[in-house]
């Protein structure tokens, strides 16, 4: 089968779409597991921090 | 969370990397090219991949919900809000991926065929109730009354299977009905590889579900915390 100047352009428009559908899936999906692990960091040191008040607050009674 | 529920964990989410690993190689390598679609059509493993997580996310809220309303136990809501925010993002994926795939099929960006309608409701139902659950995050009113919306909501989702057979849209329509019975409108090497990119995405939705949840009670644990500490 012969292949046209054409055809090649098209297949490389198309190889761009593709690239950028599976970009923009991996891209959403990274972002989502990049903010939840940053969200539970955050939240762990919270934690930390309120159990070291309410032991500071205990000893300063006692 | 004991170490065995750890360990499964760590074990689920790395089946879904191994199965994510072999879904790409199959849909770059393995499947062969459609003829009229060419290599574009190779997003469309992972688009109704991303379809199917947000559905499954999706019809979680609606059990969880159910849940929360029969027993009123915070676990349920916990489960159900954490499957709405996987469920919007794995919609967002599928919505954004669809969008660039149907550009050199349809040659429009976005067409008002019913599958895409119905599906664009859907997301914007969930991002409704995720707008709704964070404007009283610990108001029990407010916990219920977003179960029932996220029960409500859920009935889009079997609208949204059908809309192509009821409304005749332009969407691709797997399961088709011919004189042999039902088939699959794919080869084989094509319905294998669809099927691992599904399973590897459901997989990876139960994982971030799992971590979600965990993450909602970390932060209740804070709140109980700062109670305690407010109540002195």
């Amino acid at each position: 089968m012969d292949i046209t100047l054409k055809d090649l352009l098209a297949e490389i428009r198309n190889l761009s779409y593709l690239f950028y559908g599976y970009g923009a899936i991996w891209l959403i999906v990274g972002a989502y597991v990049f903010l939840l692990s940053r969200r539970e960091n955050k939240l762990r040191a919270e934690v930390e921090q309120l159990k070291k008040a309410v032991a500071d607050e205990r000893q300063s009674k006692s | 969370m004991s170490r065995l529920s750890n360990r499964l964990t760590d074990l689920l989410g790395l089946t879904a990397f191994a199965l994510i690993i072999i879904g790409l190689y199959m849909a770059f390598l393995y499947a062969p090219t459609e003829v009229n679609m060419g290599l574009v059509y190779r997003i469309f493993f992972f688009h109704l991949a991303s379809v199917a997580a947000g559905m499954i996310g999706i019809v979680v809220v609606a059990i969880a919900g159910a849940a929360y309303l029969r027993t009123n136990a915070r676990a349920w809501d916990r489960v159900a809000e954490a499957s709405a925010e996987i469920g919007v993002m794995f919609s967002t994926a599928a919505l954004v991926s669809g969008s660039i795939w149907a550009k050199p099929i349809w040659g429009v960006w976005w067409t008002w065929d019913p599958r895409l309608t119905t599906f664009l409701i859907l997301w914007l139902i969930y991002i409704a109730y995720l707008m709704l659950r964070a404007s009283a995050r610990d108001d029990a009113r407010v916990a219920r009354f977003s179960a029932v919306f996220g029960i409500l909501g859920a009935l889009d989702v079997p609208l949204v299977i059908m809309s192509s057979r009821i409304w005749r849209g332009i969407s691709p329509v797997l399961f088709q009905e011919t004189a042999q019975g039902f088939t699959f409108g794919l080869t084989g090497e094509m319905t294998q590889t669809l099927f691992v990119a599904i399973a590897a995405f459901i997989l990876l939705y139960f994982y971030l579900l799992i971590q979600r949840v965990r993450l909602e009670e970390i932060r209740d644990e804070v709140v109980a915390i700062k109670r305690q500490l407010a109540a002195r």
